[in-house]
């Protein structure tokens, strides 16, 4: 009853956000970028809320929970893409770009071919990331409440296509304000908990873990890089630049005034999401030892009853009872659906902008008639989404994220990347060293453990890197480097005759 | 970090990193600032000495 009040109580706020952003969306810049009008800190939490995905609320709970400080390597990973984004990408980006980032990467290469290319590039990681997350949330739903599948992803999708079609960036940043408070507030809640079951001594609850989970000692340590330091290093990679490559998280940097607030709102995002990361820690290792050995939460051969993602839910219960599991399933709920929210947004934004505005119109086009195109896109997305969601129902779909960012990374990231700071990158050269990062990104992908094994049920995998990171982004940057480097030599020879005549 | 004491070196280095990647954010943040507050101060004092400048013309 708590927890069905929790979730009317969210939706209810989130469409009245709505509702409010809906009467200042006037324009596209309203819509793409919020007017621009987005403080620092408001960015800083949306970023935050950006970056902590379920995944990262209820995944690393679970991760912890199972592998111990194996699965800690990843908060820890997940914690350098926040900064990456300052030292590289924000200042730059709110300087040179407009709605998306193929407004920087179109400035000085050749307009159609780029936006082209960044349009699909960005669908592509959108996709997969969105599909995933739809999934998660109608498997979640499902669990908490009781609803079917299809309905939960059908609500979820509804929810997720009223607050972009209507309110755009605006109702999308500040939901995900709310929910970058409700998952933060509650996480330190329970980060308290755990600790003052232990009065609040650190080594108790390790010692207690170690105790209770069949690693061991191990649970201390990193074990994955000893046997597969390549994987460990391509994740690495995976991790920290992965971030810097996801449109719904670069648009947010379109949001604010001027590039000193998107440089201040990565330190909000930074002190946010790294000191969540650090109590992933408690959350996790607190879990072990509280919760190993209950049968409302543990099967009887250690398995999570739900699955591994209810750790965070499990532990919320146990700690303070329906009151505390209310709040973490509402929570949860609210994370799903900011996130896709941001999604939505930028698929929409890459069809409407990039494709519709700037390529078939060639910018020849009122605001009235963007606009319109921008809430068309997102009606399509979203349909599309929760189609595609339901037929994933019950699919092993952990691969899509890992996939959404070896793809950002080895893709999305290197062309903007050398865009901004190397003068000697062409339209032949990114578009070429682009698309074979994306490309190597998804066949490794398809070839390794996560899909050759898993989903597809071979005995071994074609290729054992696991994210494929380690190849697909070097190469993609080797690519951007040796064509664009063909391509001015083909101009210099082209030119040299012309010169001569002249 | 005491022998034996759970908290091994991997809790060490990977907190280290975590607040690691805080500190050169703010640092990084810090120092632009201030970067850009003085070049809007010496802005406007050019632009006060070119006023002051045209006044004495």
């Amino acid at each position: 009853m708590i927890a069905i009040s929790c979730f009317f109580s969210i939706v209810a706020l989130s469409l009245a956000i709505t509702f409010w952003a809906a009467s200042r969306t006037k324009g596209t810049n309203d819509f793409y970028a919020a007017g621009g009008k987005v403080t620092s800190l408001q960015n800083g939490l949306a970023l935050a809320g950006d970056a902590l995905s379920a995944g990262a609320f209820l995944g690393l709970t679970g991760l912890i929970f199972t592998s111990g400080f194996d699965g800690y390597i990843y908060a820890i990973g997940y914690s350098t893409g926040i900064p990456v984004l300052i030292f590289l990408l924000a200042e730059r980006l709110r300087q040179l770009g407009k709605f998306t980032f193929s407004d920087v990467v179109s400035l000085r290469l050749n307009e159609t071919p780029m936006r082209i290319f960044g349009a699909v590039a960005s669908l592509i990681v959108i996709s997969f990331y969105l599909v995933a997350q739809l999934v998660g949330a109608g498997a979640l739903i499902e669990l908490l409440f009781g609803t079917n599948f299809k309905v939960a992803v059908s609500l979820v999708g509804v929810l997720m296509i009223c607050y972009v079609m209507f309110g755009g960036m605006m109702a999308t940043t500040w939901v995900q304000i709310v929910k970058a408070c409700l998952m933060l507030t509650g996480a330190a809640v329970i980060a308290y908990l755990v600790l003052r079951r232990f009065n609040f001594d650190v080594s108790a609850i390790l010692q207690d873990a170690v105790a209770k989970h069949a690693k061991g000692v191990k649970l201390l340590a990193p074990q994955a890089g000893s046997y597969a330091p390549f994987s460990a290093l391509s994740l690495a990679l995976a991790l920290m630049f992965g971030t810097a490559g996801l449109p719904h998280i670069l648009m947010r940097f379109f949001t604010v005034p001027n590039p000193r607030a998107a440089r201040n709102s990565v330190v909000w995002a930074a002190g946010f999401t790294n000191t969540f990361y650090a109590a992933t820690a408690v959350l996790g290792f607190g879990a072990i030892a509280i919760l190993s050995g209950d049968n409302s939460a543990v099967t009887a051969d250690g398995k999570i009853i739900g699955g591994i993602n209810m750790v965070a839910i499990h532990l919320s219960r146990v700690l303070e009872g329906e009151v505390m599991l209310g709040l973490v399933s509402a929570i949860a709920f609210a994370t799903i659906l900011a996130v896709v929210a941001g999604l939505t947004l930028a698929g929409a934004s890459a069809v409407s902008h990039d494709l519709y505005a700037r390529v078939v119109l060639r910018g020849e086009v009122d605001e009235k008639q963007e606009l319109k195109i921008s809430r068309i896109s997102t009606l399509v997305l979203g349909v599309l989404a929760i189609t595609l969601g339901i037929a994933f129902q019950g699919q092993n779909v952990a691969y899509m994220i890992s996939l959404a960012f070896a793809i950002s990374c080895s893709s999305t990231f290197p062309v903007l990347l050398l865009s901004i700071y190397w003068s000697g990158l062409t339209t032949l050269g990114a578009i070429a060293g682009g698309s074979t990062g994306l490309v190597a990104a998804l066949v490794l992908t398809i070839l390794g453990p996560s899909m050759w094994v898993k989903v597809f049920g071979f005995a071994a995998p074609v290729v054992t890197l696991d994210p494929p990171t380690l190849i697909s982004m070097p190469l993609g940057f080797l690519i951007c480097w040796l064509v664009s480097a063909y391509d001015r030599q083909t101009m210099r020879a082209a030119n040299v005759p012309a010169a001569l005549t002249n | 970090m005491q022998p034996g004491s759970p908290i091994t070196w991997a809790f060490i280095a990977g907190l280290s990193v975590i607040l690691l990647g805080f500190v050169l954010t703010s640092t990084y943040a810090w120092i632009a600032n201030r970067r850009d507050r003085e070049t809007a101060g010496a802005g406007v004092e050019t632009a006060i000495a070119d006023s002051a400048k045209g006044e004495g013309k």
